[in-house]
């Protein structure tokens, strides 16, 4: 279940992307994101699918990896979809008793399923590409960029890291506490979803008190580091633009712009 | 004893969790102990005995409720100089998945060093040469969940070594090991101790510690025993009543001296015993 979420895993290879700096992913992933929700019409899907297309390719990274990421938000795209196909009221194109379908909702239902699916396999992208030093690094620069918010960049970066850093081993922490709690006879597969919420619970509650613990011995183990917070820290591997950075952010502000550009084809 | 040589000291140190509701509740009950320049010094006790929360008092994670903890001349509750403390008295922990802060190897190595804010160029070369000293320099930049127990256990000492500590703090960094992890990471302390850094190693098998200088033993958060391992494991009584083990060689050698053998009595490892037993004839 949480081994499905490849958000905030890296995968190493030797790719263009792999080597530009955190900064220009993360602006470059905003600005994409940003984007999507401005596109108008399949044109502008279209556009936003063949660049991350390339970008994919380029990483060098197997599409099925990337494509992962996506199986823990089937459910919810599902939901979306179906809320938004059946509940917009418009012009109905299709009914059988209660249920109807508009051509609003159907256009609706549409944009809502490419621009989740766009912006999860982006995201996942960016992640896949950047190691998490890096990744929380460059976050950390890009908020000291921002008023009220510089304050804290260091901790929010600090935390972002941590947590990435504890995405696998509470995964294995989550998979050793079901099967124990199936060998003493739980059942988390049969019955409807409110008894299968409630069969949780024995795997959430140790999962916490656990996870509360790690947390406590981890704060420990950076003090006896001489962790002291952003004050007198230095860097393994500072963060530093280079040519291909520059050249980065052309190409993506000339696909973005492309992106633009499709709210003026008329939809078909 | 050299009182140059004093490293860390302890003065009628106690420690309470909670002073208030429960001052007769006490982790560390009145101990006083030196910890000398150089020394490989074990701390064994059962558990609840407070060895864990000794080992926090040494640098100043916990600060003593009664007494002074010093290091060379700065107290522990000096909080201007705690980080002079903690770059020079390191610690590596019990569990090795909740000590690591970064997800790839010499990113994780290399955090301490970044603390103390030294010159990245600087921190390459001490995360090289740490990564060296545990034998982990093919791992630098695998990912720090897909190793064993005992490479992780590794990583976190080079991650300590990074800091340039003088002394080490070992705070039951075996307890979660396979036998073979364990015997690494006790063969690298002592490689370490001959390299002239102290070593402090709490732990609660007494099959590990046969060959330190000296051996403290800890009950109900009193020191009952101090001394040199051939004194203290052919006190067998003591230890039977602190609830620790006799190594198995000490017991069988005692069990072979009841039968009749004469077992000289600074026989700890099954070599000597090979030898005391070849002589007899």
């Amino acid at each position: 279940m949480i081994k499905d979420i490849t958000i905030g895993q890296y995968y190493p290879t030797d790719s263009v992307l792999h080597r530009l700096d955190a900064r220009t992913k993360l602006l470059s992933t905003l600005a994409y994101i940003i984007f999507l929700f401005l596109v108008k019409n399949v044109w502008g899907y279209l556009a936003a699918f063949v660049f991350l297309a390339v970008c994919m390719i380029l990483s060098k990274i197997p599409i099925g990896y990337v494509l992962r990421g996506l199986k823990a938000v089937v459910f919810i795209l599902c939901l979306t979809v179906l809320i938004n196909l059946f509940f917009t009221p418009g012009d109905v194109i299709w009914s059988y008793g209660v249920m109807k379908i508009t051509e609003q909702g159907a256009r609706m239902a549409f944009n809502v399923a490419f621009r989740l699916l766009l912006l999860i396999s982006a995201t996942s992208l960016m992640t896949l590409c950047t190691d998490t030093i890096s990744l929380t690094d460059g976050m950390e620069e890009l908020m000291r960029k921002v008023p009220l918010v510089r304050r804290y960049a260091h901790e929010l970066s600090m935390m972002m890291s941590i947590a990435l850093r504890f995405i696998p081993t509470l995964s294995d922490e989550t998979e050793r506490i079901m099967k124990a709690q199936k060998s003493r006879g739980a059942d988390f597969e049969s019955g409807n979803i409110i008894r299968r919420a409630k069969a949780l619970i024995p795997i959430l509650v140790p999962l916490f008190v656990s996870a509360f613990q790690r947390a406590s011995e981890l704060a420990m183990a950076m003090e006896a580091r001489c962790y002291r917070g952003a004050e007198g820290r230095t860097r393994l591997k500072e963060l530093h633009y280079s040519k291909a950075d520059i050249v980065a952010y052309c190409i993506v502000i000339l696909a973005l712009a492309g992106i633009w550009a499709t709210r003026y084809i008329p939809a078909p | 004893m050299d009182t140059n040589k004093t490293f860390i000291k302890l003065e009628n140190v106690s420690y309470m969790y909670d002073p208030e509701e429960h001052p007769d509740v006490k982790a560390i009950d009145g101990v006083s102990l030196t910890v000398n320049e150089g020394e490989f010094l074990a701390i064994v006790g059962p558990n609840g005995s407070g060895k864990s929360t000794l080992s926090k008092l040494f640098n100043g994670l916990l600060t003593p409720t009664e007494g002074d903890v010093w290091v060379y001349d700065i107290n522990t509750k000096d909080d201007d100089h705690i980080t002079d403390i903690r770059r020079n008295v390191a610690m590596v922990f019990q569990n090795p998945d909740n000590q690591m802060v970064a997800t790839i190897v010499e990113d994780d190595v290399a955090f301490g060093a970044e603390n103390l804010g030294i010159e990245p160029a600087e921190i390459r070369k001490r995360i090289d040469e740490s990564l060296e000293a545990v034998s982990m320099s093919a791992y630098a930049q695998r990912k720090l969940h897909q190793l064993s127990g005992g490479q992780k256990q590794r990583i976190a000492i080079a991650g300590v070594l990074a800091m340039k500590p003088r002394c080490i703090i070992f705070d039951e960094s075996t307890a979660m090991l396979d036998p073979a992890g364990r015997e690494d990471i006790i063969e690298i302390m002592h490689q370490l101790n001959r390299e002239g850094v102290t070593i402090v190693f709490i732990t609660h098998y007494m099959e590990e510690i046969t060959d330190v200088d000296r051996i403290v033993i800890l009950e109900k958060g009193k020191v009952i025993a101090e001394g040199v391992p051939i004194d203290i494991f052919n006190q067998v009584n003591m230890l039977h009543r602190a609830r620790l083990d006799t190594p198995e060689i000490v017991w069988l050698c005692s069990l072979l001296r009841k039968g009749g053998l004469d077992i000289p009595a600074e026989t700890l490892t099954g070599e000597q015993l090979v030898e005391a037993l070849c002589r007899l004839k």
